[in-house]
């Protein structure tokens, strides 16, 4: 049984995960991959890992009769120098933001879908790394430290 | 100054997880990422018991807080002993020293030691197999905890763990 708790929770995560894709689909437009391979590769599997995020929230959502959150028309894109660090800076924060909201889902969900967002704050806490940022004690949960 | 923080932290850490370990009601969080501006719920604010009752040993919470408390304390002494190719920069160590401040007990289990020879000498092959076996226990331990908001946490220190293990300069690919 679904609680109200669990699918609001999913159609937060949704929800971000539309954002994050029009970000992501801005900042790869940014990023060149001859000149800076190791972001443009991270843009591009974070793209790609949050599509299929996207994908399966929406199939879960759908699960529980629950009409998924749609996409907003826009986004508002961040403010970032023009350059290879505006974007790996925006994609950092992006990151974060999403780790507080996997770190949310957590929180209140069980079962398989608690098992996705502890994957999904993994991978996100992962992917700052790998973009340069130093790793963090609490991903998702700084207020913890 | 830095003790008198360091005590109120885990004076705090201890009434934190007390609360959260024993809850059995509001055991979800009720702040939204998104609703808060960017705040998220933290374990003191999900828990509705009472502060004066006595948290049961048996509560299997508890005795995950106690796992993650044995299992960091054991990883930050390996790395301390062995400074490690794998934690450049000490990042790892200070992660572990993060996470032990924060969950630390009034009362840890001792009774069960999460590897053999803690605190030993050991390769940076056998260090990150130890880090990648308790990063995998933690999020075992969160996907079964009771508590959304032990959940949150062990979760956390999992993926903390896990970025921690991540080479310096990226991922490899």
């Amino acid at each position: 049984m679904t609680t109200t708790e669990t699918v609001e929770a999913l159609q937060t995560a949704l929800a971000a995960e539309h954002a994050a894709l029009f970000v992501y689909g801005s900042l790869g437009a940014q990023t060149s991959e001859s000149a800076t391979p190791h972001v443009f590769a991270e843009v591009v599997d974070a793209y790609s890992t949050h599509r299929a995020w996207r994908d399966l929230l929406t199939t879960r959502l759908r699960e529980e009769g629950v009409e998924p959150v749609p996409a907003a028309p826009t986004y508002e894109l961040p403010d970032i120098p023009a350059n290879v660090i505006g974007v790996v800076k925006a994609a950092c924060d992006l990151e974060a933001r999403c780790c507080e909201t996997y770190a949310y889902v957590v929180a209140n969900t069980v079962g398989q879908d608690r098992s996705w967002a502890i994957q999904a704050l993994t991978r996100a806490a992962v992917r700052q790394t790998a973009l340069g940022l130093p790793p963090g004690s609490w991903p998702g949960a700084s207020d913890l430290g | 100054m830095r003790s008198t923080r360091r005590a109120a932290l885990t004076t705090a850490g201890v009434a934190t997880l007390s609360l959260a370990g024993c809850s059995r009601q509001g055991q979800r969080s009720t702040s939204s990422p998104t609703s808060t501006a960017g705040s998220t719920a933290s374990a003191t604010s999900t828990s509705s018991a009472d502060p004066g009752s006595q948290p049961s040993q048996a509560d299997p919470d508890l005795k995950a807080l106690d796992r993650a408390h044995a299992l960091s304390a054991v990883l930050l002494a390996d790395l301390r002993v062995s400074r490690p190719a794998i934690d450049t920069g000490g990042r790892l160590a200070r992660i572990h020293a993060d996470h032990l401040e924060a969950i630390r007990t009034s009362a840890p289990d001792t009774t069960e030691t999460p590897f053999p020879t803690p605190g030993r000498r050991l390769t940076a092959g056998r260090l990150r197999a130890r880090e990648l076996a308790a990063q995998k226990e933690l999020a075992r331990l969160a996907r079964s905890a009771q508590s959304g908001a032990v959940a949150r946490l062990l979760a956390s220190m999992s993926a903390g763990i896990a970025a921690g293990l991540v080479p310096r300069g990226g991922v490899p690919r």
